[in-house]
């Protein structure tokens, strides 16, 4: 019985079913309810399942769970940031806190799948909860517009995917990848045409979901408006686990003969497109989180980088540790975003964050952390990451990305190094509110800490991510 | 060797939570974490220093903390056990945390207390980091380390306008060192994929090919190592032409010109020519540069010290001509004398610095010798330690300084006749400047303001202990190192495996020669004692007659410090500037920054031609999704 | 293609067939037009009010949750159907569905006031 395989799915299915219930009781156990999910959050961490490698719909690996754990810390952080704001917004903190634990649910799904039919539930399940959460500060038309671009785009997309599974099932007759995997290497009468533009349907939305270029249009919309603890969820977990099923989709798509050159095409084309267009256009942005979400685009064109080679054996490593990074900085600086701007109604603008290195001094240095270390300078996790990737790329060859990949972190320096220039340089002319809450503080230095022990101290979990992660 | 963990570690514990607790007003917490963590580095290191000393061979104990990335590009933080840093080790908390004991007493009325103190603690840790490295990376960030506390510290009186200024000087002149030393680790990495000095300097043993075959500019691999890291040496050691930035260094804290300025962090590239002695030895054409300048360091250093009028820059001069005499050690072969005079020196110096740091401290702020005077009888304690530290520098039998100082001019008797001359005259320099200073301070009438009169007092007793200790160290510590007449040198024998024989060259004179040397070396300091006594047991009217002595031009350029400043200044600064302000009119504004903004004009395009995708229209978003799978499938089937 | 031709034949005979029977009815159908007849009701019963007329949108939340049980109920049908021949794992799964799915969403509806439409319009839009 595969219970036990489901045990973090379960608990926090129902926990976000205890939460919701519980919601309606009374409206002044906000912070119980937190507690309750942080708690349900920690047991899944607990009862990951041991990677067995188990057949069927699911797969237990310890690549799977890597990603989970990504998924949960992603999850964990998220919930610490948005006990403030939930209070200030017009909508229940109930439904927010369960939505959210689904969402994760749908990804760790998700994460599992190795089927095309769970993998399109898992991912609607995943996305209709995001679409909800982007949208859930009804008092800002941003948040509203955000939340709608996304979910219409999202729907859109998930036409194309639907199209393309149906395609691949109509000419395989099969949805599990490893039988697709055999009857695409048999390779009988099959429309091999039709295959590939399935395929590129497939990975298309991949990229969607991915926010990569040229299909990130959605992205600076959505990030600005949506909801900014969320948007630290939204903007790293699922990146990780489309990730994921990218790592476990190629080897699938690869057993098509003759096309092995057509893929490596389109993945490198997409990570150079991502690194150029998110950072040039990062560039020009004066709302932090617009800026945020173009540097995620470009933080995707690194983390593709490693897939270009199509080395299935070893290119799940590089991506691993950065996507790890990637996770804790960006998360944590969306939570700092909120801790000192408060207000979510309005811009968040670059400028107003002048002086702000004397007003929070540790909200401040936190955030300077992150942004030095999503800049990819040592002795910061950032930098290990892509130390990496690029490692990785010149090992197999990968020399004009890897020099490309460079040039643009240089880029990247510029727009990062801004904002820290506005926390500590610029004179305070503006007032900003009160104090936040504690725990977004709390989570935000934590991440921060974090990001410096490790990019001091990397084989920590570098060891273990090279040894099992492939 | 997880104790050498905890040696480092707990000065940067002490500066990280003095850097928090300087945001509150509790002295009492700050002299605590400052004096725990200090002190508890300084037992642990006594302690594993014993353990390793008396075992019967001391072995190299290396400990690799962690490998912060692996190879191709492996570097790792590991620190190295072997008697030299052994020595430094002891050196560097010992003195380190009498000074911080002293520095409780003497910053106790500053309001940058518990800063100060966060920048005392991180210099610690990062002198700690520089000495224990087994790398040259490791030592390389000590290296910068303690030049950024140098720097905080130089300029810790920030509201006045001298020190920042001088810490800035302190800064620069570094930084050209600093050059030096990264394009030595450049080079090392690139021709030895390694930055461990263990595998460097084995690599470069065992391989006579490179030892031979000339690299560049004439110049074999290991002699352009070792002129690299010496030119990093000369900036941070203050030696000719990078001497510049020590004497205005003075603007710190007294305490803190006792301890970077004078004990530890001079004496780093003393340190590091010894840890690479293999490179200098297989070098002779370095060595004599290094014995040139380090010679002509010491005697100009101690000829502008006897016309200076402020306390800190007779010293700040006389630590000049003292590290001088370091590297001259170095420059003729004898790096165990090296370190020896670089051992009984931190004693000495700090012991005189801290004394002229009572001194000041009693006068209220008061550094012109000129204005002092009769502080003997206001001042005992002060006095009578001063007076050790002045007799150890001057080279008197039997204080620490005459052992060290003879040694070195014994070496180099046997290697220049010459050079012996010069260093014997420096030394009769560096007695009369001593003692002129001496007298003037302490003995005759007393010349300041009546206020300050009233004011003065004997400083504190957490102020006069360490002055005591170091005074004792200073009396008693040159007994370690070789004993004139006799075979017997402990600090020889505990530093041998660390120096590379490549011939035999001890010294070994006859006892007609020894007592010779022994004599003139004795004579020079009671000629400068009795030179000093003369001339100014009148009061400071003794210039007038220095001047009339040794002619008045020659003079001014001595009170004038050579006039070097100003020579930088014409021969570098101001063509630099001038160069610059071309640079910048011609070059900058119009081929730079006529690129920049054509560059920015091309982003703010392209930027133009991406934001006019971004329309927010989502019927344009849609278009472009399919535009995208399109553009993918037309790429690469097309 | 030609496997697809039956189909395009069915598709075309369905709009023949229906095209035929409207041109039917409208050449054999008497055509007799007045006033009442072209009334909305053609009765001659009045219109009392305008059809477009704005209902409280707790109808359509009620609606919406209809929608949702019953296409939950819906699912319940194959479900019944095969229970009897399969083990206790479907069993449970489906006895699971219906507790969380109806029994916790009917209780969270009802508890959030939402089959209480006129205390519903106006307290609960928070």
């Amino acid at each position: 019985m595969t219970v036990s395989i489901l045990a973090p799915e379960i608990i926090l299915s129902l926990a976000g079913i205890v939460v919701l219930l519980l919601s309606t009781i009374s409206s002044k156990i906000k912070n119980l309810l937190f507690f309750i999910s942080t708690t349900a959050a920690g047991a899944a961490l607990y009862f990951l399942p041991f990677p067995t490698r188990t057949a069927g719909h699911l797969e237990i690996s310890h690549t799977t769970k890597f990603f989970s754990i990504l998924t949960i810390i992603a999850l964990i952080i998220t919930l610490l940031g948005s006990i403030e704001y939930t209070s200030k917004i017009n909508s229940p903190p109930g439904e927010y806190i369960a939505i959210l634990l689904w969402a994760t649910v749908g990804i760790l799904l998700f994460l599992k799948a190795r089927d095309f039919i769970l993998l399109f539930v898992a991912l609607e399940l995943f996305s209709i909860c995001l679409y909800i959460l982007v949208g859930y500060n009804t008092d800002s038309p941003l948040s509203i517009e955000g939340a709608l671009k996304y979910f219409l785009m999202g729907a859109f997309a998930s036409a194309f995917l639907s199209l393309g599974i149906a395609f691949i099932y109509g000419e395989t007759s099969f949805t599990r990848f490893q039988q697709i995997s055999h009857a695409l290497a048999r390779n009988g009468n099959m429309n091999a045409e039709l295959i590939y533009i399935a395929t590129v349907l497939i990975l298309s939305v991949l990229f969607f979901k991915l926010a990569a270029a040229p299909f990130h249009s959605w992205s600076p919309d959505t990030y600005q408006g949506g909801v900014t603890p969320f948007i630290a969820f939204l903007s790293t977990a699922p990146k990780a686990a489309v990730l994921l099923v990218l790592i476990k989709f190629l080897p699938v798509i690869l057993s098509l003969p003759n096309v092995t050159e057509y893929y490596r095409r389109i993945i490198e084309l997409v990570a150079i497109l991502s690194i150029v267009i998110g950072n040039v256009l990062a560039f020009q942005q004066l709302d932090i989180k617009r800026m945020l979400a173009y540097s995620g685009i470009a933080h995707v064109g690194y983390m593709l980088i490693p897939l270009v080679t199509l080395d299935l054996k070893s290119y799940a490593a590089p991506v691993a540790v950065y996507s790890l990074a990637y996770i804790i900085m960006n998360s944590a600086a969306f939570i700092l975003v909120d801790y000192i701007f408060q207000n979510d109604n309005k811009p968040h603008l670059i400028e107003e964050l002048a002086g702000i290195g004397y007003k929070y001094p540790l909200a401040a240095f936190s955030l300077t952390v992150l942004l030095i270390s999503l800049t990819g300078l040592p002795p910061t996790l950032g930098f290990i990451g892509k130390y990496f990737v690029f490692l990785y790329a010149l090992a197999n060859g990968l020399l004009h990305l890897a020099i490309i990949g460079i040039v643009f972190s240089l880029v990247g320096a510029g727009y990062y190094l801004r904002v820290i220039y506005f926390l500590y340089m610029k004179q305070d002319d503006h007032q900003l509110s009160q104090k936040g809450n504690p725990f977004s503080l709390l989570v935000s230095s934590i991440c921060a800490l974090f990001v410096i022990v490790l990019g001091i101290y990397p084989s920590l979990v570098t060891d273990w991510i090279v040894m099992n992660i492939r | 060797m997880t104790s050498l963990i905890a040696i480092v570690l707990l000065p940067f514990l002490g500066a990280v939570v003095n850097g928090i607790l300087s945001f509150s007003n509790s002295k009492r917490a700050v002299t605590f974490t400052a004096l725990a963590t200090t002190g508890g580095s300084l037992v642990i290191a006594l302690y594993t220093i014993w353990r390793y000393l008396t075992e019967l061979s001391p072995q190299p104990i290396e400990y690799v903390l962690y490998k912060w990335l692996e190879k191709p590009l492996e570097i790792q933080i590991s620190f190295l056990l072997d008697p030299l840093s052994a020595i430094m080790l002891f050196v560097v908390t010992f003195v380190g945390f009498f000074i911080h004991l002293y520095s409780t007493g003497y910053m106790s009325d500053d309001e940058g207390y518990g800063r100060y103190f966060a920048y005392l603690n991180l210099f610690m840790g990062m002198m700690l980091l520089l000495i224990l490295g087994s790398n040259l990376l490791v030592t390389f960030i000590g290296w910068e380390g303690v030049g950024l506390c140098s720097y905080l510290l130089i300029g810790f009186y920030y509201k006045q306008d001298e020190p920042p200024r001088a810490s800035m000087k302190a800064f620069v002149v570094n930084r050209i060192g600093d050059f030096a030393f990264l394009i030595a680790i450049f080079i090392s990495f690139a021709h030895f994929a390694t930055l461990e000095y263990r595998e460097i300097l084995n690599a470069i043993a065992t391989n006579q090919q490179l030892q031979d075959t000339v690299y560049i500019f004439g110049l074999t691999l290991p002699a352009l190592l070792a002129l690299l890291l010496f030119i990093a040496a000369t900036g941070k050691s203050a030696q000719l032409p990078l001497y510049v930035w020590l004497p205005d260094a003075m603007a710190g804290p007294t305490p803190v010109s006792a301890l970077i300025h004078a004990a530890t962090m001079v004496t780093a590239g003393v340190y590091l020519l010894t840890r690479t002695n293999l490179l200098f030895q297989l070098s002779p054409n370095i060595l004599k540069l290094v014995t040139l300048i380090s010679v002509a360091t010491a005697f100009m250093a101690a000829s502008i010290a006897i016309a200076q009028r402020d306390i800190k820059k007779v010293l700040a001069y006389s630590t000049v001509s003292q590290l001088g005499y370091m590297f001259l050690a170095a420059g003729v072969g004898a790096f165990v004398v090296s370190i020896f005079h670089l051992f009984t020196h931190a004693f000495f110096k700090a012991l005189l610095f801290l004394g002229s740091g009572s001194v000041i401290h009693a006068m209220e702020g008061e550094q012109d010798i000129y204005k002092m005077g009769g502080l003997k009888q206001h001042l005992p304690h002060t006095y009578i330690t001063f007076l050790i530290g002045t007799l150890a520098i001057a080279g008197f039998p039997p204080l620490a300084g005459f052992f060290s100082k003879d040694a070195i001019l014994a070496y180099t008797y046997d290697h220049s006749k010459a050079i012996y001359f010069i260093g014997l005259i420096t030394a009769g320099l560096t007695s009369f400047y001593m003692f002129r200073m001496f007298i003037l301070t302490f003995h005759g009438e007393f010349r300041g303001t009546e206020e300050q009169r009233k004011h003065l007092h004997e400083s504190p007793p957490s102020m006069t202990l360490p002055l005591w200790i170091l005074a004792i160290g200073s009396a008693f510590v040159g007994f370690i190192g070789k004993i004139p007449f006799t075979h017997y040198d402990l600090f020889g024998k505990i530093l041998s495996p660390v120096i590379v024989k490549l011939e035999e060259k001890a010294v070994h004179h006859d006892v007609l020669h020894e007592v010779l040397l022994i004599t003139l070396s004795v004579v020079a300091a009671l000629l400068g004692l009795v030179a000093a006594k003369v001339l100014y047991s009148q009061g400071p009217t003794g210039d007038e007659r220095l001047k009339s002595i040794i002619t008045a031009p020659l003079y001014t350029l001595l009170k004038g410090k050579y006039f070097v400043d100003e020579l930088y200044t014409f021969v570098i600064v101001t063509p630099l500037r001038t160069t610059a302000n071309i640079l910048w009119r011609f070059v900058d504004q119009l081929i730079i920054d006529g690129t920049l903004h054509l560059a920015a004009g091309i982003v703010q395009l392209i930027s133009a031609l991406g934001s006019f995708t971004t329309t927010g229209n989502l019927r344009n978003y849609m278009l472009y999704f399919v535009i995208g799978i399109i553009l993918l499938i037309a790429y690469t089937v097309g | 293609m030609v496997e697809y031709l039956p189909i395009i034949i069915g598709v075309g005979l369905a709009f023949i067939v229906a095209g035929i029977i409207m041109l039917i009815s409208w050449l054999m159908g008497p055509k007799r037009p007045y006033r009442t007849k072209l009334t909305p009701y053609e009765s001659g019963m009045p219109i009392l009010d305008a059809s477009r007329k704005r209902i409280p949108v707790a109808f359509f939340l009620i609606a919406l949750d209809f929608v949702v049980f019953d296409v939950e109920s819906a699912f319940l049908f194959p479900w019944a159907l095969t229970v009897r021949n399969s083990g206790t794992t479907e069993f449970i799964s489906g006895i699971t569905f219906i507790v969380v799915a109806v029994v916790v969403g009917y209780l969270y509806v009802y508890l959030k006031g939402g089959f209480d439409i006129y205390k519903g319009n106006s307290e609960n839009v928070k």
